[in-house]
């Protein structure tokens, strides 16, 4: 902070040499420094504001800006100067707004789509595709998250980057990442995203034995939101997870990893029964069928849920899609044709399966009589994950946050109406 | 706006705010909802006549103005007409993607109809005849063809290819149009050995680095055929006026002149074309349903006359060299293309213009 404070004095000598003509904002300054004495903080602070007003002021006032209503002159004139601070786009990351950002300058030369304009500092991860460094963007001092795809020899780039991308450049929500830039050298291509500190797998294993149901409430709302939003755009994520849902220190929640998303086209016979991590497939998947919709997302958020509440998976992980299937069923008991209308047809559905489940099923019931949660997610017969949703949604639907979301109610209704899943 | 006489006037109006949305949207070229056109006029008494199926229950009761009556029968249509088109589980999301599906076909428009000067409009079709080949060969979805197409268009504006490399960058855009929606990728070395072995493998992969690049990985397209199945099941068309639009909208991406029309104008103008064609006999269900479908209006009148005699030319001129019309005279598409009224159609156009 020392250091600092002693650069900001540095820059104001310096502008009082430099711009002379400007007497009065010049008087103003030494004005500050005079009365600030040698507190570091008191006259960064001022310095920055370049107002005589006390920095307690100053930090109140920073948030009450969009407030309009009976304020002194020197409130608006100060409202005008603040905004020759630059101000980040996104509050995802305290860190910024510290006064490294004002001492930053734009660098010519250094320009969008260019390797040298990024920096990366440290790995972070290794895709199927690509492998992600945090890194920082030499142009305007951002974190960014970098996605190095690697590209195959056989097959050139790969569809999954080249469907993430171009999906993503038409997304722009506040809970969706931000594709910032892609570059393109002889060897690589990279795209540059905005940076987010954690995951919600991370988060919640560093928050064992579920989170806070006002977390809980948080998260899903945003992951909702994020839902409504790229489905009504015709688009399906298709590999919904908590790994692939960012979080930022400020609980911000955003939706990533598009790599086998895709746009729903009409006539939908193309599509694989090989998409979503098998934890969070949902059945009519497991049992072969491809004519999915957006209720396939929506069973990966309603496991999301399910394991936000409870701090471990709804349906543990089968190695396979048989065991996956009998995990399910453990719970949720073992669909018939008058409980799901429809199920024998499905390609992988085997008589001989849903039967020896059914003795387990038996079974399990008594080992999980006692789980509150379980019973939570078992009473309500075929699509409970997701009508859970609705009875929260339901319970919450007084509370601000979830107004102008009724959209999803409507889904939620139409699906306990037809009691099936996709 | 709306009458009190309607049991609920709020999800009219909410519509009409949509219908606002969608015409503030879309250029001025596509106009949606209400027509002061002199069909139209009788087309919304039909309308009123019509087997109560079409209509909203609100309507029945009190006088409704007509005004509105249009835009929510449309709406209600349309959302009918996806909802069939197995997109079921997405009632509540219905119109979102239409509106969707028309912003995304005015994102990436073609200001004009001009080639580099080394490549001519018969070049063009030549390519793109070969794509067609290409792409049935392949058993890709139709989808592809069109996204296909539609990025060929782009690159040969936006990139410098030599006349040599022409056939490689058709192919190229083929690969990443598959890449985006097939679930089965064709491998690389297949690819070239259907060139010939023309180009190496290595050339293949640098020139889709360099299309994507030059296109800036922007791949979003609203294919025309999904436009022509939607109006067709809005306007409860027969299968074999659908094929044969289908088969009209197909032989469209041969001509380097309809580059600059939207897909949704291709559609409408293929469709009604379709219709002149085969001159089936109208019913009264059959003309209400064209009226509505005819009021997603889809430009001027002069922009459908237009494509229409583009489309009856090329139809006219269509022989058995051509992929399409092969394409297009099987027992499974009802040898649409060897109809015999396509011959005369121009003529036909004459009469009714």
């Amino acid at each position: 902070m020392e250091d600092c404070s002693r650069c900001m004095r540095e820059v104001s000598c310096w502008l009082k040499r430099c711009c002379c003509v400007e007497e009065e904002e010049d008087e103003e300054v030494k004005q500050n420094r005079k009365e600030n004495g040698g507190d570091g903080e008191k006259s960064l602070k001022s310095s920055r504001s370049w107002t005589s007003l006390p920095p307690a002021e100053a930090d109140l006032d920073r948030s009450s800006l969009s407030v309009s209503g009976s304020q002194p002159h020197w409130f608006h004139t100060l409202q005008v100067r603040r905004f020759r601070v630059p101000r980040g786009r996104s509050n995802s990351d305290p860190m910024r707004a510290t006064s490294m950002q004002d001492l930053f300058t734009w660098k010519a030369g250094l320009e969008f789509g260019a390797a040298q304009s990024y920096l990366s500092l440290e790995k972070l991860g290794e895709g199927a595709f690509a492998s992600v460094y945090k890194g920082i963007s030499r142009i305007n001092g951002q974190l960014v998250a970098l996605k190095v795809i690697r590209m195959k020899m056989e097959e050139g780039i790969p569809f999954t980057a080249i469907r993430e991308v171009s999906l993503l450049k038409h997304l722009k929500h506040a809970n969706i990442v931000l594709l910032h830039d892609i570059i393109h050298t002889s060897e690589t291509l990279t795209f540059v995203f905005e940076y987010m500190q954690t995951d919600l797998a991370q988060y919640m294993m560093q928050h064992p034995g579920g989170l806070h149901s006002h977390n809980v409430r948080i998260f899903m709302f945003q992951l909702l939101r994020a839902l409504s939003y790229i489905h009504s755009r015709r688009i399906l994520h298709r590999d919904l997870k908590p790994h692939n849902l960012l979080i930022s220190y400020l609980g911000e929640l955003k939706l990533s990893d598009f790599g086998l998303a895709r746009s729903n086209s009409i006539p939908s016979q193309t599509f694989s029964s090989e998409v979503v991590t098998l934890q969070y497939r949902p059945p009519d998947l497991l049992l072969g069928s491809t004519d999915y919709s957006t209720a396939l997302d929506m069973w990966g958020a309603g496991c999301i849920f399910v394991e936000m509440l409870q701090g471990l998976p709804a349906f543990t992980g089968g190695s396979d899609e048989l065991e996956q299937l009998q995990n399910i069923w453990m719970i949720l008991g073992v669909p018939s044709e008058d409980s799901w209308p429809g199920v024998s047809l499905l390609p992988n559905y085997r008589p001989a399966h849903a039967e020896a489940c059914q003795i387990s099923v038996t079974e399990g019931k008594q080992d999980h009589k006692d789980d509150e949660k379980t019973i939570m997610v078992k009473k309500d017969g075929q699509m409970k994950s997701r009508l859970n949703v609705t009875q929260h949604e339901e319970r919450d639907k007084d509370h601000p946050t979830y107004d102008g979301h009724r959209k999803y109610h409507a889904v939620f209704t139409r699906l306990e109406h037809k009691q099936t899943i996709s | 706006m709306a009458r009190t006489g309607f049991c609920d006037s709020k999800p009219l109006l909410d519509l009409h705010m949509k219908e606002r949305r969608l015409s503030a949207q879309t250029t001025e070229g596509v106009i949606m909802g209400f027509h002061e056109d002199n069909r139209m006029g009788s087309a919304a008494d039909e309308c009123v006549a019509a087997p109560p199926a079409l209509l909203y229950p609100h309507s029945l009761q009190g006088l409704p103005s007509l005004q509105t009556l249009v835009p929510s029968l449309l709406r209600h249509e349309v959302e009918t007409a996806l909802e069939k088109l197995s997109l079921i589980w997405d009632r509540p999301y219905a119109w979102d993607m239409f509106l969707d599906m028309m912003r995304t076909q005015t994102q990436t428009p073609l200001s004009n109809a001009d080639l580099p000067h080394y490549f001519t409009n018969a070049a063009r079709a030549i390519l793109v005849d070969w794509i067609i080949q290409v792409h049935e060969l392949m058993q890709f979805q139709e989808e592809t063809l069109y996204l296909a197409i539609h990025l060929l268009n782009r690159s040969l504006r936006q990139l410098k290819v030599s006349t040599a490399n022409l056939q490689l960058l058709g192919m190229v855009c083929l690969f990443i149009a598959a890449k985006k929606e097939e679930s089965l990728l064709p491998e690389v070395s297949g690819l070239c050995s259907l060139m010939d072995h023309a180009y190496a493998k290595h050339q293949l992969l640098r020139m889709e680095r360099k299309v994507l690049c030059t296109l800036k990985f922007d791949l979003s397209h609203c294919p025309a055929l999904h436009f022509l199945l939607i109006f067709a099941s809005v306007a409860r068309c027969s299968a074999m006026v659908v094929w044969m639009a289908r088969y009209l909208l197909e032989l469209s991406l041969l001509e380097g002149q309809c580059v600059v029309f939207l897909p949704v104008q291709l559609a409408g103008a293929a469709l009604c074309l379709a219709r002149r064609v085969l001159q089936e006999p109208p019913t009264p269900e059959g003309e209400a349903a064209w009226c509505l479908a005819s009021s997603i209006h889809v430009g001027s009148e002069t922009a459908l006359l237009r494509i229409m005699q583009i489309l009856a030319s090329a139809a006219a001129e269509a022989h058995e060299t051509c992929a399409t019309f092969i394409k297009f005279s099987s027992p499974e598409t009802m040898h649409v293309s060897r109809h015999p009224g396509l011959k005369n159609t121009v003529a036909l156009l004459g009469v009714c213009s």
